[in-house]
């Protein structure tokens, strides 16, 4: 089976890409050295060039004839590639962090997505900001981080559960000494009763917003409610003794998750790479588990998309993250999350993992989306 | 970037949100609507709204000849067209360098025809979509390019489901002509015929609610399926017809088993009406020779319990 695999860099990840390839390598380790899989790759730069993503997909289709075309771009640059996949007739397997989320979740023939949910999770966080008795909110993010919708997932869940964002704080996009939050820490000075912050940032400006937050004279009242990679190690780094407020949120996936399919990905890619497990890693891997499902199930029929796809809605994916499901409904991969509370000045993350997830699962799909469109085509993370 | 001068090829409202896309755009040279289609003519020149562009009418004698022209004239390199009147000969379709490639309104190969929307909703699908395919000698048989599916909600009327799907018609137009302004040779795929369905044009009998044979969803989807175009599907009481404008599905209301086309109950809440399987609708608006009547209404034309309606 030939794989082609469209793959993504990223400056604000330099781990993304060698993380997710090696990821996919240390999965298909039997299957690579036995070559019964080969594996064809091709560049595609931040994603957002969707000229470069359909020749790029064009080749390994055509040139390599690959089987079935991985492409870690964002969903807003899937429909690009549609035409030739209709005509390819192959499967399609989009991987990203899943901070877009369709206006139109009807699955598209011969495509699927395998995401890191960002934009569900968020939402399950909206909902636990909505469950506050202060029910004022403040929404904080980056210039990138809100143009994608796991930003709306969550204030829309928050706003459906009776709270009401009073303040609206949008960052420039400057992730160095030049990054400061003066107008937000004013508003929050100044309105004492907002106490709880919707926060949107990838983990390098939230390392420096935390910095700054824990500085303003009002943060041991604030109780933040924070996406996926604000919980991430990166983000935390400069936790030491904790922050002076309490933070809440749920991610996808805790490196110390203590399944199966967990200790045996992070042993084997340890031990293939000699580097510890990242979320960029999980992807690859996951990736590499839902390709051998296909090999191992779809041997007679591993060039048709539709017949793979409907296939996959018959089983579940023992991964790292738990039980992996395919929903036939939207033609998404979701696994169970976490639900992550760091309280006011403590170190340590609690967690708690949520398995079963699958009526909020099908809650979010059944919302509503036309009012609601991401910003930028780059994929969420790549740039 | 390649740059776009396509030419539109429309006859209804279904083509109105590209349009309106590609005329912000400077993408469109040209817009072709038959000149007997007043309505259409007048909703395109209201959305182009000082926009200057030229709009070309037909009829069935000189269209060709028109279009010809237009797209000498316009300089044009992409034809498109959405729910148009005409079949297009191969001279008009081959003329554009870009390609020449048709919309429909449903998930080709299945509801091929002159208005899949009516056929979605009536045949009580649960799905429907937008296709682009490239033109060939007959209608919606050529090579699929892209498609996008939908879901039908059970409340979707014609119009509704019409203003849905060509707001999908403009999104994947989108991704056609990002592809075109790429120099991207577009693929295509042949159609499976194995799985092919076409329908004809409606006839008067296809939108009569048959009484005797269709149970309470059926109505209901032939309901939505004439709502707003036909002002409803149509049912006869002694002798007046009664278009059916709105309806739901309700239960029985009673363990009696009730004669179907018969009204049980009405009240403020509806009009009841009794179905075959011992189910029942709802009526909320009908429309008569009287107007558009709602339930506070019915009593006014003398509609009654106990009133049955004619099994045509």
């Amino acid at each position: 089976m030939n794989i082609g695999i469209l793959y993504p860099r990223s400056k604000a990840h330099p781990g993304l890409l060698p993380d997710f390839m090696d990821g996919i390598k240390a999965s298909l380790k039997q299957e690579l050295s036995e070559g019964t899989m080969q594996l064809f790759s091709e560049s595609i730069g931040f994603g957002a060039a969707e000229k470069e993503v359909y020749e790029k997909a064009e080749k390994l289709l055509v040139l390599e004839n690959a089987d079935i075309l991985i492409a870690y771009i964002d969903m807003r640059v899937a429909p690009i590639l549609a035409p030739l996949m209709h005509a390819s007739g192959k499967l399609l397997i989009v991987v990203n962090a899943g901070a877009n989320y369709p206006d139109n979740w009807i699955p598209q023939p011969g495509t699927i997505y395998l995401t890191l949910q960002h934009a569900f999770v968020s939402w399950l966080t909206g909902s636990l900001a909505g469950k506050m008795k202060n029910k004022n909110g403040v929404f904080a993010t980056t210039f990138f981080d809100c143009g994608y919708l796991h930003s709306a997932a969550m204030i829309k869940e928050f706003t459906v559960t009776e709270g009401n964002i009073v303040f609206n704080y949008i960052n420039k996009q400057a992730y160095d000494d030049q990054f400061e939050i003066k107008q937000l820490t004013d508003f929050l000075a100044a309105n004492k009763d907002a106490e709880n912050l919707l926060c949107a940032f990838d983990s390098l400006p939230a390392s420096l917003f935390y910095k700054l937050l824990s500085e303003s004279e009002q943060a041991g009242s604030l109780h933040l409610f924070a996406t996926p990679m604000m919980l991430e190690p990166d983000a935390l780094k400069d936790i030491g003794e904790g922050f002076p407020f309490s933070i809440d949120g749920h991610v996808p996936w805790i490196a110390s998750q203590n399944n199966d399919g967990n200790k045996i990905f992070k042993e084997i890619y340890k031990d293939k790479t000699k580097r510890d497990a990242s979320i960029f890693s999980l992807q690859g891997w996951e990736t590499g588990l839902v390709l051998k499902q296909i090999f191992i199930d779809c041997k007679t029929y591993y060039t048709d998309g539709n017949k793979i796809a409907d296939h996959l809605a018959t089983i579940q994916i023992d991964g790292p993250r738990g039980e992996m499901k395919f929903d036939k409904e939207t033609h998404y991969f979701f696994a169970p999350v976490h639900k992550c509370s760091l309280k006011n000045n403590a170190a340590n993350l609690e967690s708690e993992w949520i398995n079963n997830i699958d009526d909020k699962w099908k809650a979010f799909t059944a919302i509503e989306n036309s009012s609601n469109s991401a910003g930028w085509l780059n994929t969420y993370l790549c740039y | 970037m390649a740059e776009i001068k396509a030419i539109l090829l429309c006859s209804t409202r279904f083509a109105i949100p590209a349009l309106q896309e590609m005329a912000f755009f400077n993408q469109l040279a040209a817009i072709v609507v038959p000149s007997k289609n007043s309505a259409m003519i007048e909703q395109v020149q209201s959305v182009l709204n000082g926009i200057t562009i030229p709009i070309v009418l037909v009829d069935r004698d000189n269209f060709e000849k028109k279009i010809i022209q237009a797209i000498q004239r316009y300089d044009i390199n992409l034809g498109l067209m959405m729910t148009f009147s005409f079949r297009l000969p191969k001279s008009v379709y081959e003329l554009p360098a870009k390609g020449f490639f048709n919309f429909h309104p449903s998930p080709l190969p299945v509801y091929r025809g002159a208005d899949p929307i009516f056929q979605q909703i009536k045949n009580k699908e649960k799905t429907a979509g937008v296709t682009i395919h490239k033109l060939d000698e007959n209608f919606d048989t050529g090579a699929i390019v892209l498609k996008e599916i939908i879901k039908i909600e059970p409340s979707d009327t014609y119009g509704i489901l019409t203003s849905k799907l060509s707001h999908v018609a403009a999104k994947i137009a989108r991704v056609l002509i990002k592809m075109i302004s790429f120099d991207i040779d577009i693929p295509s795929k042949m159609q499976d015929e194995s799985i092919a369905s076409s329908f004809k044009k409606q006839s008067a009998g296809d939108i009569i609610i048959n009484w005797k044979e269709m149970d309470a969803t059926t109505i209901i989807a032939l309901i939505n399926a004439c709502n707003p175009w036909n002002k409803g599907a149509v049912a006869k009481l002694n002798n007046k017809i009664i278009r059916l404008v709105e309806a739901e599905k309700v239960g029985g209301g009673s363990n009696e088993i009730l004669i179907p086309g018969r009204i049980f109950s009405i009240s403020n809440d509806g009009l009841f009406i009794a179905t075959i399987n011992n189910e029942a609708i709802s009526v909320n608006i009908i429309y008569t020779d009287e107007g558009f009547l709602g339930t506070k209404q019915f009593n006014k034309i003398g509609l009654q319990a106990g009133n049955q309606f004619d099994i045509l």
